[in-house]
């Protein structure tokens, strides 16, 4: 491996989700760390930078649809699709571009489903086809 | 005190500079991805990693090359292997130029493609991410091939003085004579992917050992016949150690004095060898020598 799988800050992470009432303890966010390098490893890519789970965290966290009791399963979820998207998009999208494009599908039509979120985020966005027409 | 360069590295020593160079490539990805994205397929960190060592001279089959580079600030020294590398392919421009210059005009479709092609690729080589890569598509294949562990610029620097040693060779000899050899020997030799050099100097080396001027081209079928009896009871080794010696005349008789012009020579005999060989068991030494033939036209009516 040329790159270790990134360390999260389990504290920062909390501190900024905690306005949501959410929180996740050491032990899950060892697991989150663990799931990462699989998502990573799964989709054949490397990690050089940062763990993406903070600004996963921190772009979710206010979504009406996230639970505190499913918070640590919701992020994994996340953490999944997103590398899933990246090799998917074949890295046309920046990180934020992606996590934005992740919410506003998460948030509207997919309706809070990690399910439902890969089948909407390759349709048209209904909200951006209105702007254009702006 | 000396720095012995080519030690190899103790493990913490390794360990050390692994770091370093890890620490290079991932600013090399930062600037891969302009800071849009922490994490990359692992195929293109693994031609990161290729285009970076390349870059710093280091050859991951031969440990004893990272040791120059330990103990010293990688970043500027990856720098300077840009500069050079860049440097090189303005070197790679001048010598596309004198080939063009000695090329005799034959109208060879996979020569010229090839030319046009590494010309075209040089103005958009990319010696900061991935240098590696060698640049332009290779269809016109040389006597003396590139090894395949060279690479980027290194790669094209090297073909095209092994090429231009084979322009310089072919240029020796009166261009209708080399036409009518072509001809002769793959009558669609112009549109096909092969060496012009193969048969030239098959029979420039079958002259010379029949003792006329290998300028001639032409072997006639008493002369093949001379050349099988010579060769038949021959081991392919000393048929090559034959053509080698029968090469010194040739290149003197040429005024071809290059180190390259030596080497070509050398890798002709060796390719030769084991065809005369097979050829000379079957009988029938005319798809090795070949004969003068004449230019094949489509049939258009009217």
């Amino acid at each position: 491996m040329l790159f270790p799988v990134p360390r999260i800050e389990g504290a920062m992470l909390n501190e900024q989700t905690a306005p949501f009432g959410l929180s996740l303890s050491p032990v899950q966010i060892a697991a989150l760390q663990k799931q990462e390098g699989q998502a990573l490893s799964r989709t054949g890519r490397v990690c050089f930078g940062k763990s993406i789970l903070p600004r996963l965290a921190a772009a979710f966290a206010g979504s009406p649809h996230i639970q505190a009791c499913d918070w640590a399963d919701t992020l994994g979820e996340l953490t999944e699709l997103f590398y899933a998207l990246k090799r998917e998009t074949q890295d046309s999208l920046s990180d934020d571009e992606l996590i934005e494009r992740m919410v506003r599908t998460f948030n509207g039509p997919a309706q809070g489903s990690t399910l439902l979120l890969t089948d909407f985020f390759f349709m048209p966005d209904e909200t951006e086809e209105e702007d254009d027409e702006d | 005190m000396k720095t012995d360069l080519t030690r190899l590295l103790t493990r913490a020593e390794n360990d050390d500079l692994r770091a370093e160079l890890l620490a290079l490539l991932r600013l090399q990805a930062v600037a891969y991805t302009q800071g849009d994205s922490d994490s990359l397929p692992a195929e293109v960190m693994l031609e990161l990693l290729a285009s970076l060592l390349y870059t710093l001279g280091v050859d991951p089959a031969q440990p004893q090359t990272l040791a120059p580079l330990y103990g010293r600030d990688l970043r500027p020294l990856y720098e300077a292997g840009c500069r050079a590398l860049l440097r090189k392919t303005e070197q790679a421009r001048a010598l596309i130029q004198a080939l063009c210059r000695e090329t005799p005009p034959l109208g060879c479709l996979s020569l010229s493609d090839t030319v046009r092609s590494i010309l075209a690729s040089l103005d958009h080589y990319d010696a900061r991410f991935f240098a590696h890569r060698v640049p332009g598509e290779i269809d016109y294949q040389l006597i003396d091939p590139v090894p395949e562990s060279v690479q980027g610029i290194d790669y094209i620097l090297l073909y095209l003085s092994r090429l231009r040693a084979e322009m310089r060779f072919l240029g020796r000899f009166p261009q209708h004579r080399l036409l009518a050899l072509l001809d002769g020997t793959n009558p669609s030799w112009r549109e096909e992917i092969v060496s012009l050099c193969l048969s030239v100097g098959a029979n420039a080396l079958g002259l010379v050992l029949l003792g006329e001027d290998p300028r001639r081209l032409h072997i006639r079928e008493s002369e093949r016949q001379a050349l099988l009896q010579l060769f038949s009871p021959l081991h392919p080794l000393d048929i090559e150690n034959r053509l080698a010696r029968a090469c010194g005349s040739l290149l003197d008789t040429l005024d071809l004095r290059e180190a390259q012009d030596a080497d070509m020579m050398r890798a002709l005999c060796r390719d030769l060898a084991p065809r005369i060989r097979s050829a000379a068991d079957a009988g029938d030494l005319s798809h090795v020598f070949g004969g003068f033939g004449v230019p094949v036209k489509a049939y258009s009516p009217g």
